[in-house]
């Protein structure tokens, strides 16, 4: 038998990559980023809510001066949800037996018990901001660092902001990471709509790596598609008009693990509308996406029966079929076979492994700023970029 | 015994209820309601999971209740599928027969000699106050407890009311009820609505009985409840919409399995009398939503708010109660308690068990639980000194 060498370093493979709750490898390294959790208007002031983020539970509660606490869903007197509690003034009060709690996750009042027991009781607390609709969270060990700002959404003239947190879609997030840095898939998983858009050849597809993570060119007879990967799990995208909009628009997503079965994207984009066209209230359609998607996967209904013309319900079905199709945990081991054209995934998997692995050894993992101008993505279709 | 040898129960061994279990064996010590009376009918039979097992509870023509093991002997099909005659039970499948005491009467397709050597199980039943009620533990069977205070029809009328299972372990709601610190903050609008709005100075003495619990509020006259071993709570309820006045209330809490639980409740009490009869029926039909509106709450499907404390007095309090208990999550983790000295009732509770547990498990006789010939004394607490 041979022996356990125990002074070489755990070796990060691919199989690392999926599993983010508490502890885990990608677990830590997500945590030491900012995440969308929710939309800033679901936390009304004076108000209280649930939310589950890689796999963990979080109280969210707007105080009354309307500033936004996050604490551990539990309260530590007999594990009931912080989140069913009472909003008073800045802090919360627990459902059950009225402990109270700060944004600092300092007890502060324990109705029926001595004084001196709620000032040795702390639960977690979590840093917290609001940025382009949504609520971010930090969930990591110290001091968070400085939340990523996106220029390319700042500028209030270039169209209406809409802020969604999506439904959450059954599968794993990182899924969702490889199939937004695959270029290849649009022309056959959404090859009806691409095609229509002008952007319906294969390319020749180059990533190059950068600062901030990965830059993806498709470059087609039309002109190059160009998007782009922040790491850890942001995308820039251009994106086909709906609706009354008359351009492509530059959508940045967050892929948000729930927990390791589940994901949800949070999308942000300003879109042009036709002039005088009606300003209507966003409508969320991503629980129905999953319904359908479900449906199809299930054999209970057909791609084909989806209208070409309801491109909101469309893009989202096809890409959760090919996403949730790969099975909650898609099997990344010798099951599948990655080709020339996979250069997107192979890429990514790589700036995984190599930031996952310097966390595994104990040394310090890469900065990854986003320029500070923004960047510009392009669609590929003919004359429109 | 050596401390090598003697076996650590603990507070996890209080929520295992199925059978070889050591909370199973010892609740298996005592008389359980199962369903009401009504749900019975002559010549009828019903399936019920009580303790993790399957029970066929039927009545011959003759109106006599019987309650056999759920699976037929012969190939296992559930017995309450089959047809009453006389007073016994005829399976589905084969149409093998079976008598209240288990014997097996014919066994139509095969040679006889065979069916008088076929037993299944057969549990002593017996009804009360519109409940019945079934022993599933080892011979001899043990003198049944009646309930005086609830027993002179003076008092008002008898409603007995079956609710529908709680997603949660049955030790949750057993700790609830000997808290009478919770009633001000999870039920503050209902008691404070009937005068019982202050944080009581709580204590509990142990009785032959179990635990009597005396919640003092400035005042007011004392708040007494009670707990009988091993399941059962004695208290005072404030009165239902169209009720007059607090109402005396025993209410059992029967495990389903270890993931459910049921409160099996009779109380007597004064109707309004310009109000038409409650119906038996629409105590069943509320049961099922206090448990849905509760996981919406949690959930964040819903607000607490939504619910009137007048308008919804029927349900409102059995959500609150939901949501502190499903809350705390399906089986609670004790091990993260922090506990105080307002929990009292729920350290003296868990303590009675705990020994009684460790008597079962060393072979030691278990208490006997006797209770006072004329029953207890309840006080509301509402009452003006």
């Amino acid at each position: 038998m041979s022996e356990i060498n125990t002074t070489q370093s755990y070796k990060v493979t691919d199989l690392d990559l999926h599993a983010t709750g508490p502890g885990t490898l990608a677990g830590r390294y997500l945590r030491m980023f900012w995440h969308p959790i929710c939309l800033s208007t679901e936390v009304e002031a004076g108000r209280s809510r649930r939310e589950q983020i890689m796999s963990e539970f979080v109280t969210l509660y707007r105080g009354q001066s309307g500033q936004l606490h996050a604490v551990a869903d539990r309260c530590p007197h007999r594990g009931v949800q912080l989140s069913i509690g009472w909003v008073q003034g800045e802090e919360i009060r627990c459902f059950y037996h009225g402990w109270k709690f700060n944004g600092q996750g300092q007890c502060t009042e324990m109705p029926a018990e001595t004084p001196g027991y709620a000032a040795r009781m702390k639960i977690r607390h979590y840093p917290v901001k609001e940025y382009l609709g949504f609520v971010f969270i930090y969930l990591g060990e110290g001091e968070p660092p400085e939340l990523p700002r996106y220029p390319e959404l700042e500028d209030e003239s270039a169209g209406v902001l809409e802020s969604l947190a999506r439904f959450p879609v059954p599968c794993n997030y990182f899924q969702r990471l490889e199939n937004n840095i695959d270029q290849v898939h649009v022309n056959f998983a959404h090859g009806d709509v691409f095609g229509e858009q002008g952007v319906g050849e294969i390319p020749e597809y180059i990533i190059e790596p950068t600062d901030f993570g990965l830059r993806a060119i498709g470059r087609r007879s039309s002109g190059d598609r160009i998007t782009y990967y922040h790491m850890p799990n942001v995308g820039v995208i251009a994106v086909p008009p709906v609706g009354d909009e008359i351009d492509w628009a530059t959508l940045v997503v967050w892929r948000v693990p729930v927990d390791d079965y589940s994901n949800r994207s949070f999308n942000v984009r300003r879109a042009r509308k036709k002039p005088g066209a009606p300003v209507k209230p966003v409508v969320d359609r991503s629980a129905e996406q999953v319904a359908v998607s479900l449906d199809i996967l299930a054999g209970r209904r057909k791609l084909e029966d989806i209208s070409a013309k309801d491109r909101e319900l469309l893009v989202p079905v096809q890409d959760n079929l090919a996403l949730i199709g790969q099975g909650a945990i898609a099997d990344r081991g010798p099951a599948e076979n990655l080709g020339r054209s996979d250069a997107g995934i192979i890429a990514l998997r790589r700036l995984w492994r190599t930031e996952l692995q310097k966390l595994s050894d104990g040394l310090a993992v890469k900065q990854w700023p986003w320029p500070q101008h923004g960047m510009k993505v392009t669609s590929g279709a003919k004359g429109s970029d | 015994m050596s401390n090598l040898t003697r076996p650590h129960v603990s507070l996890n061994d209080i929520v295992h209820i199925g059978p070889g279990t050591l909370a199973g064996r010892y609740l298996r010590q005592f008389w359980h309601p199962v369903c009401l009376s009504s749900e019975v009918k002559t010549k009828d039979k019903r399936r019920e999971l009580i303790l993790g097992e399957f029970i066929t509870l039927y009545r011959g023509e003759s109106g006599k209740i019987h309650a056999l093991t759920d699976r037929c002997a012969h190939r296992g099909v559930q017995l309450s599928l089959g047809w009453i005659e006389g007073e016994t039970i005829r399976c589905f499948y084969h149409g093998w027969c079976f008598s209240g005491d288990g014997s097996c009467t014919q066994q139509p397709a095969e040679p006889k000699g065979y069916a008088s050597r076929i037993k299944i199980r057969a549990f002593a039943a017996r009804e009360y106050l519109g409940v019945i009620f079934v022993y599933m533990g080892e011979a001899p069977i043990p003198d049944f407890p009646t309930y005086p205070e609830l027993e002179n029809e003076s008092d008002g009328e008898l409603i007995a009311a079956a609710r529908a299972p709680v997603p949660c372990n049955f030790f949750q709601r057993v700790e609830n009820a000997v808290d009478q610190v919770h009633v001000a903050f999870a039920h503050r609008d209902v008691f404070d609505l009937e005068g019982v709005p202050d944080i009581p100075d709580y204590s509990v003495e142990e009785t032959s009985y179990g635990l009597c619990a005396r919640g003092k509020r400035p005042g007011k006259d004392d708040r007494l409840t009670h707990f009988h071993m091993p399941n059962i709570n004695i208290m005072q309820v404030p009165p239902n919409k169209d009720e007059l006045g607090w109402a005396p209330n025993i209410v059992w809490r029967v495990p389903v399995d270890d993931h459910h639980h049921r409160s099996i409740n009779i109380r007597r009490v004064i109707k309004d009398p310009s109000v038409q009869k409650i119906s038996h029926n629409y105590e069943r039909v509320i049961t099922d939503r206090q448990v849905e509106i509760a996981r919406a709450i949690l959930e964040g499907r819903m607000r607490l708010d939504q619910l009137d404390p007048i308008q919804d007095r029927a349900i409102i309090v059995a959500v609150q109660d939901n949501m502190a208990q499903m809350g705390q999550g399906v089986i609670a983790d004790r091990g993260n308690d922090h506990l105080g000295h307002s929990d009292v009732g729920v350290i003296a509770v868990r303590r009675l068990w705990l020994e009684e547990l460790r008597a079962l498990a060393e072979d030691r006789p278990t208490r006997q639980w006797t209770r006072p010939k004329n029953g207890v004394k309840m006080t509301s607490g509402a009452q003006a000194k």
